[in-house]
């Protein structure tokens, strides 16, 4: 375990801060943050839900490098702990505003659209189909994660991983991570003793804020 | 297989050994990401991935020019180009995910001149050339803060609701319907109109006053089309007091002057200003062309100006082109070979990156690329999309990575010191340092370490200058950054140590 913890920790190494544009590759503009957190949530066609979102997580676009208006360079050169924060407490806001709906509403087929951000259908269906409603609208955040198999945990890293990321072809192509499975695998264990919403919430909030996320 | 012989149709003959050429999928979505700023759909990925090389090649063509069509693309495209001419006021910075996800942010001559170029596919010189205009009624027009689109061009042909160049009654005008927009055009061989030179954002970006006689406006043409960025220079002193400071900070060096005592000032030293040998470094250029917008403080003037297109160009030739307004100035500049290579470099720094060296070779194979397609913007975006040097990403590697952030840190410093005329030392962005100079590269890196005080972490550093005093910022952390490079040697951007580290200053 120990040896596998000290792989992990090679394989996976945690956030390279660069310059904004650096090494041939960009960083994310602060309107490209938005447009790729509004693709993930899926609220690309739903003004409302991208309002309700704008509300949740205001963008401040010093903090995501937007230029400066007067000297067209980056306001800061480095993405900092502003950005780091920023992001974090955006990603936050928004899985907590989505819980929230999941909460207020007497509607299976919303929840289930809602779910479906973070975990596979076949999941959701499976633990939730002999639910009732009300039961449903909480399985995400009374079900500790250790009820779901080991799979269907690796199975929810995978599909949160290509749904930020991309294919594992597309990640390794930074070359930051060396191993795609690994990795999914260090998700998993890092987040157990958790909710299914907590680890979700988890991973993806871990996602964000890397450069495979943040750079393209 | 499959991917080894995409690398080889892909890869750069003489790209750096530490560069590694993307995979199909991997281009794909780095085409995606520059272009619209998403990813790719999951299914496009996955498709891609089970291709030949010659399937992925022309899968990737057919999506760059979907994506080249779609409306992320000219929001992105349009962002980039607000960011060029510094349009954005600072104080919507924040606002911007509001005002750019609703039709407000769009709607003003400026940025729907932007938009065109890559809904139409426009030749990248209608940015100068452009006779036709897309004018939105005042509610909309937020971003004219001072003279709304409609008030701006009344001034030169008549416009339906306005008097005298002016709205004339904003609460109570029933004809215009807010936020409408109408089609306005000139004729092609109006000398008044030039794209968005002769737009109100640019005008009301780039204001001008008695003493600036549009030298701001000219100052922002020769940055954005020639990329010439003409830094304020502000002589050194020595400690002898110096007039031109009095001109640069009126009422700074004493309190208690009366409005009219500045005007005074500012008028006296307008000709030392002038006349000043750094001053003149720029002020040949920047005043005939200044000349061209005699007459338009607000709104452009309807009748147009003469000045001159004056400039020393890349050759080391001074262009002195006389022009009899904006039009024909604008023309010139699309006729300059330095505006060709100007703009190729704008579109390198957005789509391959300022951190890559643009070479001779593919800097004239681009200039043949951009006159090929007609200097069609979405053509050339997408030769530069399909070029080596896109489909390549640098391997991660710190030292690399500290020598690229060091050099762009140098970038600054070196575009003060190449127009001061007192600067004799090298480029300090062409490495080794020294070049040129009959000094080491380690005698320049100790200078370098001495004028930053990196001993004592820049407690006594003598440059950069601040900002007031025409220099920048300079952050501890940069600091830093330059005493762990050289403390690591130097390191170029290829790893190669300038010095030996063991003997670092």
């Amino acid at each position: 375990m120990k040896f596998l913890s000290w792989l992990l920790l090679i394989l996976v190494s945690s956030i390279s801060f660069a310059e904004f544009s650096q090494l041939s590759k960009r960083y994310l503009t602060a309107h490209d943050f938005q447009n790729k957190l509004y693709d993930f949530m899926f609220v690309n066609n739903d003004t409302n839900l991208q309002s309700a979102l704008n509300q949740y997580c205001k963008v401040n676009m010093k903090q995501l490098g937007l230029n400066n208006a007067a000297t067209s360079q980056p306001i800061s050169p480095l993405p900092n702990s502003a950005s780091i924060q920023l992001i974090q407490s955006c990603i936050s806001d928004s899985l907590e505003f989505i819980k929230y709906n999941m909460q207020s509403t007497q509607d299976f087929v919303k929840y289930k659209s809602l779910a479906n951000r973070l975990i596979p259908a076949l999941i959701i269906d499976k633990y939730t189909q002999n639910l009732n409603n009300n039961d449903r609208q909480f399985w995400m955040q009374i079900t500790p994660v250790s009820a779901l198999t080991s799979d269907e945990q690796y199975q929810i890293a995978s599909f949160l991983v290509e749904k930020s990321l991309g294919v594992d072809d597309v990640i390794l192509s930074y070359g930051i991570i060396q191993d795609a499975n690994a990795f999914r695998q260090y998700l998993v264990e890092k987040n157990q003793n958790k909710t299914v919403f907590e680890f979700t919430k988890s991973i993806v909030n871990e996602l964000f804020l890397r450069d495979e996320f943040l750079t393209y | 297989m499959k991917l080894t012989l995409f690398l080889i149709l892909f890869t750069l003959s003489n790209t750096s050994a530490f560069a590694t050429a993307l995979s199909g999928v991997a281009l794909l979505n780095k085409a995606s990401m520059a272009l619209r700023g998403i990813q790719p759909d999951l299914q496009d990925q996955k498709q891609i991935m089970k291709m030949t090389s010659e399937e992925q090649r022309s899968f990737i063509n057919i999506k760059i020019d979907e994506y080249l069509s779609s409306q992320k693309y000219t929001q992105k495209m349009n962002l980039r180009l607000i960011e060029l001419f510094q349009f954005l006021p600072p104080d919507l910075i924040e606002k911007i995910p509001k005002y750019y996800s609703n039709d407000t942010f769009d709607k003003n001559a400026s940025t729907q001149l932007f938009s065109e170029m890559t809904t139409n596919n426009l030749s990248w010189d209608k940015l100068l050339t452009q006779k036709e205009y897309t004018i939105t009624s005042p509610a909309n027009a937020y971003f004219s803060l001072g003279i709304t689109d409609y008030a701006f061009y009344s001034n030169l042909i008549s416009l339906p609701q306005t008097q005298g160049g002016y709205i004339a009654d904003f609460e109570n005008v029933p004809e215009i319907e807010y936020g409408k927009t109408s089609r306005i055009s000139f004729k092609n061989d109006d000398p008044r109109i030039a794209g968005i030179l002769s737009s109100p954002r640019f005008f009301n970006r780039y204001v001008t006053t008695g003493l600036n006689k549009n030298r701001r406006r000219a100052a922002a043409i020769f940055r954005v089309f020639l990329c010439d960025k003409m830094n304020a220079s502000i002589p050194e002193t020595n400690g002898i007091d110096d007039a031109t400071y009095d001109l640069i900070y009126p009422g700074s060096a004493q309190d208690g002057f009366t409005e009219k005592q500045v005007i005074e000032i500012l008028t006296r030293n307008d000709s030392i200003h002038g006349s000043h040998k750094d001053c003149k470094a720029c002020h040949y250029k920047l005043d005939p062309m200044g000349q061209v917008f005699a007459g338009s403080g607000p709104i452009l003037n309807s009748v147009a100006s003469p000045g001159a297109l004056v400039f020393k160009n890349s050759k080391g030739e001074i262009v002195n082109q006389p022009v009899n307004g904006l039009a024909e100035l604008a023309e010139k500049i699309t006729q300059q070979p330095d505006y060709v290579d100007c703009q190729i470099r704008h579109f390198w720094s957005w789509f391959i990156g300022d951190d890559i060296t643009l070479t001779e070779e593919r800097r004239q194979s681009l200039i043949q690329d951009f006159e090929s397609v007609g200097r069609r913007t979405n053509d050339f975006v997408k030769k530069l999309i399909l070029k080596e040097e896109f489909a390549t990403r640098l391997d991660f590697d710190e030292i690399k990575m500290t020598a690229q952030s060091v050099k762009k840190l140098f970038k600054q410093c070196q575009t003060c010191h190449s127009n001061s005329v007192d600067y004799l030392g090298p480029d300090l962005t062409a490495w080794p340092i020294g070049q040129g100079s009959s000094d080491t590269p380690d005698y320049w890196i100790k200078r370098i370490s001495k004028v930053l005080d990196l001993p004592h972490s820049g407690l006594k550093r003598t440059m950069p200058p601040p900002p007031d005093k025409g220099g920048f910022m300079i952050t501890k952390s940069d600091l830093n950054m330059v005493a762990q490079w050289i403390a690591l040697g130097a390191p170029d951007e290829n790893g190669l140590k300038q010095i030996n580290s063991e003997d670092k200053p």
